[in-house]
């Protein structure tokens, strides 16, 4: 996606709850985030929905008196803050019912019972929402950038993912470790401006 | 947001520490060192939310009261898969379904439906089937995935980024292709039901993919997937399925939802908004036929839009049959052929309109039809979806308003309807005339807010527009501009003057109208938008109607250029052919007739197919005719009038005055093709029809019925005249002279209207019954008119017009030298001029009696004065052309030949 300079202002947009195009964009810009966010916290896949359901009902009716201001902190911090206090909503309701083969209440980072995989993820901080935010942003530049670079560029950017060597890569795809470098690079300007890019909108 | 608290978020970290420093975005971003790329592989990995029988789910996808569609991963061969899952397990930790059972037992059915469905359909544009297992109890459909967007968004993007041709034809192309797969599911008995844009992804290569047949049924099956009478998602929905009646559906439902697809993709727009009460939604889906806007025509072709329009008949009789003959149809398009849809003749395109416009303005007036007939319930619907509909165009909040005011009318007419009842109860029978006008006497007595009192009278001024009572619009649209004052906005000021412009200009007042309209222009200073263009290109096309029936030609034309103008800063089709028919009528006004008649007829080529209001078209289909018979084009003339009075008609009824005005025209079009008898009786029956000045109670109503009678005494006289058959040239001047005493029943009606008809009675008073009587009648109008009107440019004209008359009569000198001396035509002539304009054919009529009187005396100095006027008037007849040339030749063939 080519993002216009008025994008700059997507939060500001928000402002407006009638400015329907951005409501959308924003929904599809950070949904992603909020329902991945809540699956690492351990909710399942339906409540997982429903967090970020109930987070964007939430956005929609306050996002036209926020104000962003130094003082109360960013954007980000507040989506983590509206998305905690929902995921912990939807644990408190699921501890309920006896019956309920669900996610397991985990309260100020302790859990409860479960598994080790749940454990692990348990951890209801600003810092896990960060990393998933900064994969989030990592994510939408990739999958521009897997749109907008040559197929070849992007397959051998995949296996430069993968670990695989400069070398060898250069070797199968019967080009100069030069030229793998080369992309390598400019995949890495690309990114570097569109996270920037998207993280300035954020402002 | 407050521009401050933004400025202070892009500032460089504030001291209080929040981290929005550099050193952190340069940990995020990372891209110094090779870091970037770990982020990046790490960003890349799909989140796994679980499994379920042997798939890895990667994300959910959408949710729905049939289940959970996810994306997931075959372990296997690591393709992707979209599954699609009962909510069964999930339902446990929501609140639960009323009755579990029954919805299991009824979804379990509707899988099984949708399983068998798919797997009895192989098209490459439907979404294909891969497995059916179990898991925990629960059943599941693999299903191939499909990376692509929701048809609507895909044809958003479309339109987009790439050029208007290249992607009407891709999303066209799109359209058939998916019609073609629903067309197989046809074929073999299945209906889908529930095609939507988020039915329909396309993807790689534009090509479309059906999916979720969950509604699907077979036809004339028990139908097991039915709740509550509907089944289905609401805003695509047919009139059949919200009627509940299943035996109602069939492939042609699927043909409807087809349509409102296309539609959607199309112009950008649902044809119906999901977010309406679910009353009001269904209520237009059985009733409101999707427009195509004046904004939707560089889009979508009229012929496309009739192939829509087709499909979107609420009649599945009158629909395409199946989705297969939609799909032919659509390819005709493609193929440059003549369209299925389109109408055997032009008919077909007003009919439509007139449908579309019916329920879409004139709703007020069958409210207080619905009102005569005692029908309350109908008639407070009809306010609320007049208003609601209206508003539809515009802006949510405005639509909110909208509902508001429809509110307080409702209220408002609610009392008046009580107080019909009392009247009807006493056993006054109650016409919908009566209606408004006990309406206006109920606004003048009670005691109305202001803001209520505006809104009502604005509605009575439409409605009185409406039924062609403009001197009682006029008067509301007046005191509705009163009550406005600093109260509103310059856009809804300028809205009410060109009401009132308009309503004045059709209730023949010229005068009064261009300065309602210019006032408009006045108001609208300073507005910037196209909202604003838009009103200046209407106020403009108003002074430019009104400067026209004035005969001020170059100022008419100067105005409808204006108005041109605007309508293409508004960007708005049916206002720049509104402008163009306008300016056809400044250009006949100038003489240019071919040029006129261009014009007109390219306005009515721009508005073909186009949402127009009714009146709208139908005056541009009437000046189209009116030119192509001032052009001497009869045939091209009657087929204008005819297709203008279907419209009309049906539009205003009968009686209408704009009816008949068409009515007129088309008899005049008769008689160039020389059906004399035709036109003759239908002159003289539009005569009894239009009925006496005297049957109205108010002097405006009689004034404006008197302008009508006088226009088609005038013609009727001019016919018998040509016709000349026995007894013809006395019937004649008893229409000339019964159209005379008409112009006196009209207060400040414009003397020209006056001149042509009084000089054609007494030019046949001359023939017929001698000069003399013809000398008498004509100093007895000139009394009359002088005392009538009391303006001296009225008297001036008048008697220049029999001043030529009667001086050209060789006896007739005498008279003419007691009836006008020089010096009284010299101070006609420059009367004349002051008023009209120096280069007005009326100010020709002036120079010419006076060069006439000049001519006739014996004195020097005026014989001189005379050559020198002549020279002038022959330069003036050879080099204006362009500014009323042509009615400048017609007065010269009139006269003595200049030597």
């Amino acid at each position: 996606m080519t993002i216009p300079p008025t994008q700059l202002t997507l939060i500001a947009r928000l402002q407006d709850p009638k400015d329907q195009e951005a409501w959308q964009r924003f929904e599809a810009r950070y949904r992603e985030l909020v329902v991945r966010f809540s699956t690492r916290q351990g909710l399942q896949p339906t409540d997982a929905e429903d967090v970020a359901q109930t987070v964007f009902g939430a956005l929609f009716r306050a996002m036209p008196r926020f104000t962003l201001d130094a003082a109360k902190g960013r954007f980000r911090s507040y989506l983590f803050r509206v998305v905690r206090n929902e995921i912990s909503r939807v644990r408190a309701r699921e501890s309920r019912p006896a019956g309920a083969a669900a996610a397991l209440p985990i309260v100020e980072g302790v859990v409860a019972g479960g598994d080790a995989r749940r454990a692990q993820v348990a951890e209801l901080s600003e810092r896990a929402f960060e990393e998933e935010w900064i994969n989030h942003h990592y994510r939408i530049a990739m999958a521009e950038i897997r749109r907008t670079f040559a197929p070849e560029s992007v397959a051998i950017f995949e296996r430069l993912m993968r670990g695989e060597p400069v070398e060898a890569i250069a070797r199968d795809c019967a080009t100069s470790t030069q030229a793998v470098h080369k992309v390598k690079q400019r995949i890495r300007d690309k990114m570097k401006a569109l996270v920037e890019q998207q993280i300035a909108e954020e402002a | 947001m407050s521009g401050g608290a933004m400025d202070d978020a892009s500032d460089p970290p504030s001291p209080s520490g929040h981290p929005t420093g550099d050193a952190e975005r340069t940990a995020i971003l990372a891209f110094e060192s090779d870091a970037w790329i770990d982020r990046a592989a790490r960003a890349a990995e799909p989140a796994i939310i679980g499994e379920i029988a042997g798939y890895r789910l990667v994300r959910v996808v959408a949710r729905g009261a049939q289940g959970t569609v996810y994306e997931a991963i075959e372990p296997r061969t690591g393709r992707r898969v979209a599954i699609k899952r009962l909510m069964r397990g999930d339902a446990a930790l929501g609140d639960g379904p009323a009755e579990p059972t029954h919805a299991i037992s009824l979804e379990d059915t509707r899988f099984a439906r949708e399983t068998s469905v798919l797997a009895a359909l192989a098209h490459p544009n439907i979404v294909s089937l891969l497995s059916a297992p179990e898991s925990d109890g629960a059943r599941l459909l693999v299903m191939e995935w499909i990376e692509g967007e929701s048809f609507d968004r895909w044809a958003d993007a479309v339109w987009s980024t790439r050029g208007r041709d290249d992607a009407l034809e891709t999303i066209v192309r799109a359209l058939v292709d998916a019609a073609r797969a629903i067309s197989v599911a046809h074929a073999i008995g299945i209906v889908h039901r529930d095609i939507k844009p988020t039915n329909i992804l396309v993807g790689a290569g534009d090509a479309p993919k059906v999916l979720d047949f969950g509604l699907a049924k077979e036809f004339d099956a028990v139908d097991a997937t039915r709740t509550q009478g509907f089944a289905g998602t609401p805003s695509w929905c047919a009139p059949e399925q919200i009627d509940g009646r299943p035996e109602g559906i069939d492939a042609r439902t699927d043909v409807h939802a087809l349509g409102l697809l296309a539609y959607r993709a199309l112009t950008g727009r649902a044809a119906f908004d999901g977010s309406l009460p679910i009353g009001t939604l269904f209520e237009r889906i059985r009733h409101e036929v999707p427009a195509f806007r004046a904004e939707d025509r560089a889009r979508v072709p009229s012929e496309l839009a009739l192939v829509i329009l087709r499909a979107l008949e609420k009649d599945p009789a009158r629909r395409y049959a199946n989705a297969s003959a939609l799909a032919d149809d659509l390819e005709r398009f493609l193929a440059g052929e003549p369209v299925e849809a389109h109408p055997p003749g032009t008919l077909y395109v007003a009919r439509t309109l007139v449908r579309r416009h019916r329920t879409a303005t004139i709703g007020l007036l069958a409210a207080f039809l619905a009102l005569a007939a005692g029908g309350a319930a109908s008639l407070l619907f009809a306010i609320d979806a007049t208003r609601a509909r209206n508003a539809e165009a515009a802006r949510a909040d405005e639509a909110e308003e909208a509902r508001l005011r429809a509110e307080r009318m409702n209220g408002y007419f609610r009392d008046l309807l009580a107080n019909l009842r009392e009247q009807d109860a006493a056993g006054t029978p109650t016409t919908a005339a009566e209606i408004v006008k006990l309406a206006v006497r109920s606004l003048e007595t009670s005691q109305t807010p202001p803001e209520l009192e505006r809104d009502l009278r604005a509605t009575l001024a439409e409605v009185l527009f409406e039924i062609g009572d403009y001197a009682g619009s006029a008067a509301q649209f007046e005191r509705l501009v009163g009550l406005q004052r600093e109260a509103v906005g310059p856009p809804e000021r300028a809205r009410a003057l060109i009401g009132l412009a308009r309503a004045r200009q059709l209730g023949s007042q010229s005068g009064n109208a261009l300065l309602a309209a210019e006032q408009a222009i006045a108001v609208l200073d300073g507005s910037v938008s196209k909202a604003a263009d838009e009103l200046r290109s209407s106020a403009y096309g108003l002074v430019a109607v009104a400067e026209t029936s004035s005969g001020k030609g170059p100022a008419a034309l100067a105005a409808a250029d204006q108005a041109l103008r605007f309508a293409e800063a508004s960007g708005l089709a049916p206002q720049r052919a509104s402008a163009l028919s306008t300016r056809a009528l400044a250009l006949d006004a100038l003489g240019n007739r071919e040029a006129a008649a261009e014009a007109a007829n390219e306005a009515v080529r721009t508005a073909r197919g186009l949402e127009l209001p009714l009146g709208e078209w139908s005056r541009l289909l009437h000046n189209a005719g009116y030119l192509a018979l001032a052009t001497r084009r009869y045939d091209e003339a009657l087929a204008h009038f005819d297709e203008t009075l279907e419209v009309r008609r049906r539009e205003h009824g009968e009686r209408h005055p704009r009816t008949m005005h068409t009515e007129i025209q088309r008899a005049l079009a008769l008689r160039g093709l020389t059906r004399h008898d035709e036109a003759i009786d239908g002159l003289v029956a539009l005569a009894a029809a239009v009925g006496n000045p005297g049957d109205d109670a108010s002097p405006a109503a009689a004034s404006s019925r008197a302008a009508q009678r006088l226009n088609i005494l005038r013609h009727l006289g001019s016919s018998l005249e040509i016709r000349g058959q026995e007894g013809d040239r006395a019937r004649a001047i008893d229409a000339y002279g019964k159209a005379v005493e008409m112009w006196f029943e009209v207060p400040g009606n414009t003397v020209s209207r006056l001149t042509g008809t009084a000089h054609s009675l007494v030019r046949l008073l001359a023939l017929e019954r001698g000069e003399a009587v013809a000398v008498d009648q004509a100093r007895a109008l000139l009394a009359r008119v002088a005392s009538a009107s009391g303006r001296a440019e009225h008297t001036a004209l008048l008697r220049a017009v029999f001043g030529q008359r009667l001086a050209e009569a060789p006896f007739a000198k005498d008279a003419w030298r007691s009836m006008a001396d020089t010096a009284q035509c010299r101070d006609d002539a420059r009367i004349i001029a002051e008023h009209f304009g120096a280069r007005s054919a009326e100010a020709f009529e002036g120079e010419f009696m006076l060069l006439l009187a000049l001519e006739r005396s014996d004195e020097p100095s005026l014989v001189a004065e005379a050559a020198s006027l002549r020279a002038s008037i022959e330069k003036w007849s050879t080099d204006s052309f362009g500014e009323n040339s042509d009615r400048v030749r017609r007065l010269m063939r009139s006269r003595p030949a200049l030597p």
